[in-house]
Order: C-alpha cells, then structure tokens, then sequence
C-alpha cells in the first residue's frame, strides 16, 4: 500500500510547518471577520504562492479554508453574523447560547466539533479518495436535482414556526438564484444589461447583504449601548469531556453528512452544514430547543463544514474537477505549478499527493492548538458595546464585498439586499432559508432541465435510476414524517382546547 | 433619536456614495514621457487567478518581464467577472498609455460582443501579440464504440439527434465549434451544457454524455480518447487529426493574446510585443505552457488582430443561425 510507505517526518520541513502555521492563522482570522471568507482570503493569497514549493503551496491554502470555515463561526456565534456561508446555521443555535451568556461554551463546542469533523474529512480523504472518485461519477443529474430537492426539504422542516412566511422566503431565494446567464440556453436573465450579474448574485454579496448589514441595521435601531456580555467569566473556551459527549451524536451525524456531501461537485459545505443540522434535529432527544441554544445545532453544521473541506478534495485528486468553489481557486495552485490535478498525480507526483493527505491532517490538529489560544480573544467582541461593533463590521463587510470583486456594483447590491432583508428580518421572514434556498436554485433547476434534455423530455429518467429510486423514497419518507407529525401536533393543540359547555 | 439614525442609516446605504463608480479617472502624465516604461505594466486577466487564462498569462508575462527595457515589469491583475466582459471593458476603458493592457481569451472578443452585454466592441481593441492556443477537441469514452472520425460520422449520420456531447456553456467557443461542424456535414448533435470544462469532461467520464467538447488538458483520465480537434493546424497534437486533415473545411481555433486599447501609440505596441515575443522563446515558458497542453502559437499584431475579425464574423454567423442572437 502506497499510504503507508509515505515518509510522514518528510513533511516536517521549517517551509512546510510555517506555511500550515500561517494559513491556520490567516484562515482563522480571516474567517473570523464578518464578510471575508476563507476563498476571499485564498484567492488573495494565492498569487503569494506561486514562487513556495508546490506541497507548502497548497498545504498553506488549504490550512486557510479549514481554519476559515471554523474562524466562520466565530463571529456566527459571538455577533451572530456569520463570517462564511456555510456558518450560516450556526448564528442560530451559537448566537443564541452566546447571549445565554456563554459563548465561550458555544465557541468550545464549535471548535471541538470543527476539528473531528475536519480529521473525519482528513480521513476520507486518505483512505477513500479512489472509491469515492469512482462512485460520485455514478451519480449524474437527476441524482443531483433530487439531492437539492431534498435540500429544500430540509428548509422547510426546520422552520416550523410560520411556514407561510419561510416558503416565502424559500421562494425569494429560488428566485434571486435565476439571476444571471441561464446555463442551458444561454440567455441572461434579470441582467438589466449588467455584465456583473451575468454570473449570477454573488454568493459573498448575499450573505453580507442578508446577514451583516440587515444585523448592523437591527443593531441601529435597538438600544446602541448594548453588551451581550458583562460577565467575562462565560468568555471561557473550554467544554469539559462530559458536556462534549453529549454532542458526539449529532459531531457524528455531521462529520459522515459534510464528508458525503463534499464529494459531490457543486454541492458544497452550505448544504452540508443545512443538511445536518436538519438531521441532527430529527434525530436529537430535545429537538423543541434547537433554535434556542442548543449545543447539538453548533456540533452538527460546524462538523459539517469542516468535514466537507476535506472530502472536497477528493473529486480533484480522483477525477480533476474541484468539488467546491474555493477547491476551484486551490485547483490554481497546482495548475500554476504545472500539475494537473487527477487520477494520474497518483502516479505522478505520489509524494506530493500523500503530502496533501498526511498534511491534511495535520493542518486540523494545528487548527484546534492555535483555536483553543486565539478564540477566548475573538469571544470578548460581545464585551464590546455595540456601537462599536457596528461600525467595525460594517466597514469590513464593504472591504470584503469590494476585495473579492473589485467592483462598486456589488457594494450597491449588498446595500440593496441589506435594507430589504433589514425589513424581512423585522417582519420574522427565515433568511437562512432565503440563503439555503439561493444556493439550492441554481443546482435544482440546471439539473432538472440538463436531465430532461438528456432523457428527450421524458420524466422517466428520475424513476429508472437506481440512486434517484433511493433518494426519492428518502424524500417520501420525510415528507411522510412531516405531515404525521404535522397532524399529530394539530390533534394535540384541539384536544388540549377546552370545549366550551353547551 | 436612534429611530432618525436608523432612517439615516438606511438613506444613506441607498443614496450615500452615489459618485463612487462615476469619473475617477486618474489620468497620469505618462502619455509625454518617451522613456516607456516607466513604471510598472499591468496586464488584467479576465479571469480569477488559477484558471487556463490567469496560467497562460502569468507564465508568458512573468518571462516577458526579463525584456521589458528600464528594469520594468508586468504585473498580473485578476478582475473576474461576466464570462471575461468585465476585465476586457477595463482594457477598452483604461487610459491610452500603455500601462494597463490585457490578456484574452478569443471568447470575449469574439463571441461575446455578440450578446449585448459588452461595453466594447473588437473595433475598439488593438491585438498585440498571440501567445498560445487552447485547442478544443471531441473526446469520447475508451470503451465507446468509435474509434476515428470516419466511424463516428457514419453512427450520427444514421442516427441524427442521438448524440450527445457535452461543453461549458451554450454559444461557447465549444458549442460553435461542433455547430460549424453540424452544419456542413449536415448532421444533428445534442449540446449538453455544463458550468466548466471540468464538470463537462466528468460528465462524460461518467457516462452521462456521449462526448465531450473540451480542451484536452481538463480530462485529466485514461478513459477517454480524442476523435479529431476542431484546430485549424496540428498545434504540437501530432497524433491528433484536425478536420482539415480529414477532408473537412471547417476549423474553430481557440486563442488567447495580449490586448490593449486601440490608441496606444504604436512605439509602445512594439515594445510590448517584443518582450512578450523573446519570452515566448524562453525554453522555460516553452517547457512550462506545452507541459499544460497549451501549445505556442505566436502572431504578431496584424496577424492576431485578422485573425480575431474573421473568428468574430464567423462567430457571428453562427449565433444567428443558432437563433442566439438576432
């Protein structure tokens, strides 16, 4: 076996150990800060690394997305705006343990469930790259459209409160992803002549819009001189053995759903981490207080997207195509370098590969030394009052916005997101689901329609199929599941009304 | 008093910085100094960094950087963005100095002026140098029943609509290319679009298309093997027939170059072509660029700039007969 002959002390050069060093720190900070992601952060570096060794290139690069996708959390947990899209879901069991007063316990949760998650990815990765290769390219577009289907599912079970309202915000996110150049015919759509748009809203533009600004402006409006926190003892980054085992099912639940999801192309840490959290809900003992603090909605979505960063990675090694947009900018560094990433670097370049592999798992190790030091840091924010909060996001989320995109456009269409969303929040529309449901829209309708080009029309294609067979009848499972609940809780609430005496 | 900072909160995120994007235009002195360059040159790639454009240009450029006189160099900017419109309108935008030139794809210069969203049009470019080619080629599965053209035409001449193949985009230069083919063989192809030429080459290695239109260097797999490519020319693919050498009169060449806006003076044209010409000698890029399967296909201005107005007509024929464009 080829893994096992690796050198791992050949990987513990002073070039390799500042570069995973570094990227951890950068990821970290950089994911931390509302508005800028682990790919702004990449894509900005990535230049940097062109003249570094190939190994300490993309050891460094993928050191950021790892950490950034925990640093996402942070301010997900602390402010409640997430620092990346796949912390979305975490604003909303993290925030809310935060305001409890605790939100080192929730960062500790957060931290402990990045790091197994991200060594479970690290895992897959090297074990199971070539059967997973192989069985992803098994799955084509029907698969792919019924998995964003389920997606939405998803959406819709988590919000029970006002379904009304969230199928609303389902459909604005579903629309605001037709924006841009349609794929299949090649026709712009809602452009307005832009050519910004022709490539659709961005993804960076829409969570700063929806999350950061529509927050500054909530923030505004309530009382200014707010502290979340006067207690400095909650600042504590520290979950004892026993309170982390009470997370361990849904850190389970997520580190297998990121990993899984990962490898399929375009997908991403965004659904993952949706897709658990949905799933850790359904299957946790108090899923009444999901929502509200608990400690099981960090662990599942934060495991999620950690995991989901390296099983990313497997499509690029086993078939040459990145399995997440900021894979895409990483798949740069080795194209620069000369190599084409593939099933042939096995071969070709076997060290560097199982570099990645051994290092992979190494960068997540560093990842939770340099957490547990620097996050008790990043938890004094809500010390801070807000007023000197606000200011701060919201001139990094304007840099941030400007940075990936050096265009004034987008700035004017994350303030336009901004207010409107400013309104929904005030209205209690989901914007999580808005933000799930964007991501979802592009795959649900390119995949449908590639499908039904590719079957002449006929629908039969989605029941023919032996993996569509099975994620439709998990569809009809849920679906089944919802609606007994539904009538269940309906039935509940009449009995429980007195009957007036006649 | 906090609900009229809301309000003028909320005003000023929609009204506030409304000259933000309006005439900033930082005009130098430069265009009277004869001792060009005399700083450094930026070269915008459509394009974020990584990609087959961003590779092409740095590894020419970074060369190219070794023959620019003054101890001057080219320094690569990503500005991505609207399938390459933005990048190419901030070359068409930029002052006519000779400080900020591009690279580009033939695409947006060729296809995408077509479409409507362009703020420029080929007749407001100056081509400077052709660098290399990105051939395009059908690639089908190893174990797929055909094994050269002669056989593959005769399987979608008798069984017409039945073939699918896959490409990045609709009205791509992929797309064109097997429509330019379409039509004079008189055939009936299916376009089946993806979002990249990687998801495309996946597709067909994983049995959900027929074939492929892509460039080689994105099926990074042995279970494919290339029919014929839509080249004009062999361009280093020795083993690889073009249509021409099969009889047929169609080629669809895919090309990057240096561009710049059109009224850079035309001693400063000179001085870049050159150091990007010495560079393509360097046997470093050579090694590099062949080694990524882009072949070196040098042109120089006037070469280039006809080359880019024939491919732009052509493709314009073809968007209208495909009912693309009016």
């Amino acid at each position: 076996m080829e893994i096992f002959n690796f050198d791992i002390l050949s990987l513990f050069t002073l070039t390799n150990i500042i570069a995973i060093f570094a990227g951890v720190f950068i990821g970290l900070f950089i994911g931390a800060l509302p508005g800028l992601g682990a790919s702004i952060a990449i894509a900005l570096l990535l230049p940097i690394t062109y003249s570094m060794t190939p190994l300490a290139s993309i050891l460094m690069l993928l050191a950021i997305y790892q950490a950034g996708e925990y640093g996402g959390s942070i301010s997900a947990v602390t402010i409640g705006i997430p620092g990346t899209p796949s912390a979305v879901v975490t604003t909303l069991d993290g925030n809310a343990l935060a305001k409890k007063s605790y939100p080192g316990k929730a960062l500790g949760y957060s931290l402990a469930a990045s790091t197994i998650g991200g060594l479970v990815g690290g895992l897959v990765l090297l074990f199971l790259t070539v059967p997973l290769g192989k069985f992803a390219l098994k799955l084509s577009a029907p698969e792919y459209f019924l998995i964003g289907i389920l997606g939405l599912i998803a959406v819709a079970s988590l919000s029970s409160k006002d379904i009304t309202k969230s199928m609303i915000s389902v459909v604005l996110g579903l629309m605001a992803g037709t924006i841009g150049i349609d794929l299949l015919s090649g026709v712009s759509r809602f452009t307005f002549g832009r050519p910004e748009l022709m490539e659709g809203l961005s993804i960076v533009v829409l969570v700063i819009g929806l999350f950061a600004f529509s927050e500054i402006f909530s923030m505004v409006n309530k009382n200014l001189n707010t502290k979340y926190i006067t207690d400095t003892k909650g600042l504590k980054t520290k979950v004892t053995l026993q309170e982390f085992r009470k997370v361990l099912k849904p850190t389970f639940i997520g580190s297998i759903m990121g990993s899984i999801i990962g490898i399929m192309p375009g997908l991403g840490a965004g659904a993952s981490s949706w897709l658990s959290y949905a799933t850790a809900k359904r299957f946790s003992k108090d899923p009444q207080s999901f929502g509200k603090g608990n400690p099981e909605g960090i662990a599942a979505p934060e495991s999620a997207n950690n995991a989901t960063v390296g099983s990313a990675l497997v499509p690029l090694l086993s078939l040459g195509i990145p399995g997440s947009p900021t894979i895409a900018i990483i798949m740069g560094a080795f194209i620069i370098h000369g190599i084409q990433p593939g099933p042939k670097v096995f071969a070709t370049e076997a060290n560097l590969v199982y570099g990645i592999f051994y290092g992979f798992l190494i960068i997540t190790v560093v990842m939770y030394l340099i957490g547990r030091l620097v996050t008790p840091l990043f938890a004094r924010a809500l010390a801070f009052p807000n007023s000197k909060i606000t200011p701060i996001v919201m001139v990094l989320s304007i840099v941030g916005v400007f940075a990936t995109h050096l265009q004034y456009i987008q700035i004017w269409i994350m303030l336009g997101i901004g207010v409107m969303c400013y309104f929904l929040k005030e209205f209690d529309f989901s914007l999580p689901s808005m933000l799930l449901a964007f991501v979802l829209s592009p795959i649900i309708e390119e995949n449908l329609r590639r499908a039904l080009l590719l079957s002449e029309g006929s629908y039969s294609i989605f029941f023919t199929r032996a993996y569509s067979v099975v994620i439709i009848l998990l569809i009809l499972a849920i679906v089944v599941n919802m609606v007994f609940s539904l009538i269940k809780a309906k039935r509940v609430q009449r009995t429980s009304i007195p009957r007036p005496i006649s | 008093m906090k609900k009229l900072l809301l309000i003028f909160l909320l005003v000023v995120a929609l009204v506030g910085c409304t000259p933000a994007n309006g005439s900033s235009s930082n005009k130098s002195k430069d265009g009277s100094d004869d001792n060009f360059p005399s700083k450094s040159i930026e070269v915008v790639v459509g394009y974020g960094p990584g990609g087959a454009s961003d590779t092409i240009a740095r590894t020419v450029a970074t060369a190219a950087s070794k023959y620019l006189p003054n101890d001057q160099s080219f320094v690569i900017k990503n500005i991505p963005g609207g399938a390459g419109i933005i990048g190419t309108s901030e070359v068409h935008n930029a002052d006519p100095n000779g400080y900020k030139i591009g690279f580009s794809p033939s695409g947006p210069l060729t296809i995408l002026p077509h479409m409507g969203e362009a703020s420029y049009s080929l007749d407001s470019l100056g081509a400077v140098i052709k660098l290399a080619s990105i051939p395009q080629m059908l690639h089908v599965k190893k174990e797929s029943p055909w094994d050269n053209f002669e056989e593959w035409v005769e399987y979608v001449q008798n069984n017409p609509g039945d073939f699918t193949y896959s490409t990045p985009g609709v009205g791509g230069e992929q797309h064109l290319a097997m429509e330019a083919l379409n039509e004079v063989l008189g055939i009936t192809t299916v376009n089946v679009p993806y979002n990249s030429g990687g998801e495309s080459s996946v597709a067909l290695i994983g049995g959900e298309v027929d074939g492929s239109v892509v460039f080689p260097g994105t099926v990074a797999s042995d279970d494919a093997k290339i029919l014929f490519s839509f080249s004009g020319s062999k361009e280093g693919y020795d083993d690889v027939p073009t249509l021409k050498d099969l009889g047929i009169d169609v080629a669809s060449n895919v090309y990057g170059g240096i561009i710049a806006p059109k009224e850079v003076p035309q001693d400063r044209i000179a001085i870049i072509h050159d150091a990007f010409q010495k560079a393509l000698e360097d046997p470093e890029v050579i090694e590099k660029l062949e080694g990524l399967g882009y072949p070196i296909t040098y042109g120089d201005s006037e070469s280039f700039q006809s080359e880019l107005e024939s491919d732009y007509k052509q493709a314009g024929d073809l968007l209208r007969k495909l009912g693309l464009v009016q």
